[in-house]
């Protein structure tokens, strides 16, 4: 099946999320959000929300669909939801307390409350406060020294997991009190109160980590490094070191996302322009396949190639005397025909790095781009 | 053209290729910012920096990258074999970089020790493709070399032109 | 206090921000000594002839956590087998030795031509340097680039 493809204007799209329906279609588009109805074959833009003064860097819908979250480099979150009277979106503020960009958001999987990570070294828990009627916040401090890049909710909604530039990829309960439940044992530890650090892994070269995931039952959890390469953990309970962790090494740029498709299934994409899908166990990960045939970007380049021949002609035959003669006689310069200026376009559908890939479907998956791309591939 | 450029150009080539991989990225020090981190004070941050890079054709001819998470410097050393070439590629740098605000990647002013840089941060890699960026900065390479020698050339011949004109009264 | 713009206030909260030193990779110091008897070792090698035996061995054994002095004498080393072999045979060969290395070493050597080609030694043998990334870079790809710049194991 070809992919779906919804061009979305030119500027770059940091994150997309479809509603659990599939109906609507949210993505970030420098200081707005814009919700489109892609229920019929055009999407058409149903409103955008207008509520930051700085670049949205992410976006996430609840998974009851009624809430749209959006944070942004000005600092601040705001939950958005429809209001039937006045048939528009309406903001509520979140108290981050945090004082740089936030970078990313995420609802956790029963959507009672959601995590902000931020260039301030903190990730904030942020739930619903009946009273006040707001949204406050709770940090996750220590250990983080290094902007927060992604966050992945464990399907239990208590642990987190939190990638930073200082290359740890690292789980954290997040459980708050009165809120939550007492969560089952898991392979992650047991007992759990708020902040509880249950994992810290980072990767032999300790380069950034651009995005990490918890495999469907939260018992593995993957990370992707700038290094190009993919970590993997299997973790042994509580306090105990984890049963495998694995790095897979690989030779394409780095990558940006990931996301498992089943336990032994993952698609990453990035600076790559393409989706690769991983597969493996806890024994071990291999590449599977490219999702779209691709061209190199380095090698088989014919531009080059072509200007490197011209120089030998000139050089080599009588040309170059004519072209001495010319400069002698006259002063001028014969410049050699420009061959350039043919748009030579990626092979890929995306024309530039893949931001974000979300799970669409039990076989799809949804990527957008820095290209204004949303696609809906088949893997 | 020389046995070495074409391994010179393709390591050039590979190398941009891996460092313009580019993402947004907020300033962790100054609140509200968003400032290129390869040209900031990093002592506080020197996790944003990678390694640099090197790739070196002879004493005369060398490029160096410097990559960050939102920004990376190129910096070119263009071939200057005698005098005539150092003024040449002088005054043709000084062309250019007086008039950078023209020229989006272009730095005013070059690293110590190198003859003209680039700075490419993600705004660049959201408007422009990447490979496009990495093919301009092979190609501004490739006709820098010719131009400073055609305009080496030029010189010659106009000389050779003068004394001809000079010289044609007393046959 | 005139200069009170110009304070450093972010060296006053040591424990919010990473210094250059917590990005030192956790590994044990590399002696200079054993890096004196690798570089014989690899010498000994390529006198008999052994030129992926001095490869594989200059490349198993990088000082990652060791003084300057004694990370460039392991470059020299390196630098020193890359130019032994190359002089030894042409061009093409060049390739059969990067894909005698797995991919760990495959990364170190790109490390070493990155490194050899910022020093002065390096510079002169240019062509050489260059000829050896190409034929790297053609069996790898970007991988041992990409790693090249973001690894804290520097050499």
């Amino acid at each position: 099946m070809s992919p779906t493809i919804y061009q979305l204007g030119h500027l770059p799209i940091k994150e997309h999320v479809f509603s659990p329906d599939r109906k609507t279609l949210a993505i970030t588009k420098a200081n707005t959000v814009e919700l489109y109805d892609v229920s019929s074959a055009r999407p058409q833009l149903i409103t955008t929300l207008k509520g930051h003064d700085k670049t949205v860097t992410s976006v996430d819908i609840s998974p009851d669909g009624s809430r749209i979250l959006t944070c942004s480099q000005d600092r601040n979150a705001l939950v958005w939801e429809y209001n039937p009277q006045e048939q528009e979106y309406k903001p509520t503020l979140v108290l981050l307390r945090i004082n740089r960009a936030a970078t990313v958001c995420k609802w956790s999987p029963n959507g009672e409350k959601f995590a902000i990570g931020s260039s301030d070294r903190i990730v904030a828990i942020c739930y619903y406060e009946a009273e006040n009627d707001w949204w406050i916040s709770k940090h996750l401090k220590k250990p983080l020294k290094s902007t927060i890049t992604s966050l992945s909710w464990h399907p239990n909604s208590v642990l987190l997991s939190c990638g930073s530039t200082d290359g740890h990829a690292r789980v954290f309960s997040a459980y708050i009190k009165g809120l939550d439940s007492k969560p089952e044992p898991t392979a992650w530890g047991s007992k759990l109160p708020f902040q509880t650090l249950c994992g810290d892994f980072i990767n032999e070269t300790g380069a950034w980590i651009h995005d990490v995931a918890f495999s469907p039952s939260g018992d593995a959890l993957a990370f992707v490094n700038h290094d190009a390469s993919i970590g993997i953990v299997y973790p042994n309970g509580q306090d105990q070191p984890p049963r495998s962790i694995l790095n897979v090494k690989t030779n394409y740029l780095p990558f940006k996302s990931i996301v498992f498709l089943t336990e032994n299934k993952i698609v990453v994409g990035g600076h790559e322009c393409n989706l690769i899908v991983f597969e493996g166990t806890e024994q071990g990960w291999k590449e599977s396949y490219k999702v779209e045939k691709q061209k190199d970007l380095t090698h088989d380049n014919p531009r080059v190639a072509d200007s490197l021949n011209d120089d030998d002609v000139e050089i080599s035959s009588h040309d170059a005397l004519n072209m001495f003669r010319q400069l002698d006689l006259k002063g001028k310069v014969n410049k050699p025909n420009p061959q350039g200026g043919a748009a030579r376009a990626l092979s890929t559908v995306h024309q530039n790095t893949i931001s974000n890939i979300r799970l669409y479907a039990s076989n799809q998956v949804s990527t957008s781009g820095i290209d204004g791309k949303v696609v809906v591939f088949s893997v | 053209m020389s046995q070495s450029l074409k391994p010179y150009l393709t390591a050039v080539r590979s190398s941009l290729t891996a460092a313009i991989c580019l993402e947004d990225f907020s300033s962790q020090i100054v609140e509200r910012h968003n400032r290129p981190e390869i040209e900031v004070d990093n002592t506080h941050t020197p996790e944003l920096i990678l390694n640099p890079m090197i790739i070196a054709r002879n004493e005369n001819e060398k490029i160096l990258i410097e990559p960050s998470i939102n920004s990376v410097r190129v910096s070119i050393k263009i071939k200057q074999a005698d005098e005539i070439e150092q003024i040449l590629v002088h005054k043709f740098t000084r062309f250019l970089t007086s008039r950078a605000e023209n020229f989006f990647i272009l730095r005013r002013v070059p690293i110590k020790g190198y003859d003209i840089s680039f700075l490419i941060t993600n705004f660049h890699t959201e408007q422009m493709l990447k490979d496009k960026l990495v093919d301009f900065i092979i190609e501004f390479m490739e006709d820098v070399d010719k131009e400073i020698s055609e305009m080496k050339l030029f010189l010659n011949a106009r000389a050779r032109v003068i004394a001809e004109a000079y010289l044609t009264p007393f046959d | 206090m005139s200069d009170w713009r110009s304070i450093d206030i972010y060296a006053l909260e040591p424990e919010n921000f990473l210094t250059k030193q917590d990005l030192i990779p956790d590994l044990p110091p590399v002696s200079h000594d054993v890096i004196v008897g690798i570089s014989q070792q690899c010498r000994q090698a390529l006198s008999s002839g052994q030129f992926i035996v001095a490869l594989t061995t200059a490349l198993d054994t990088p000082p990652y956590v060791a003084d300057e002095a004694t990370k460039s004498l392991h470059a020299e080393t390196v630098f020193e087998v890359l130019c032994s072999i190359r002089n030894n045979h042409s061009v093409n060969d060049l390739s059969k030795f990067v894909t005698q290395l797995d991919s760990t070493q495959q990364d170190t050597l790109v490390k070493y031509l990155y490194k050899s080609m910022g020093t002065g030694y390096g510079t002169k043998q240019g062509g050489l340097l260059l000829s050896w990334f190409e034929k790297t870079v053609e069996i790898t790809g970007l991988g041992p680039i990409v790693r090249y710049m973001t690894d804290r194991r520097t050499v």
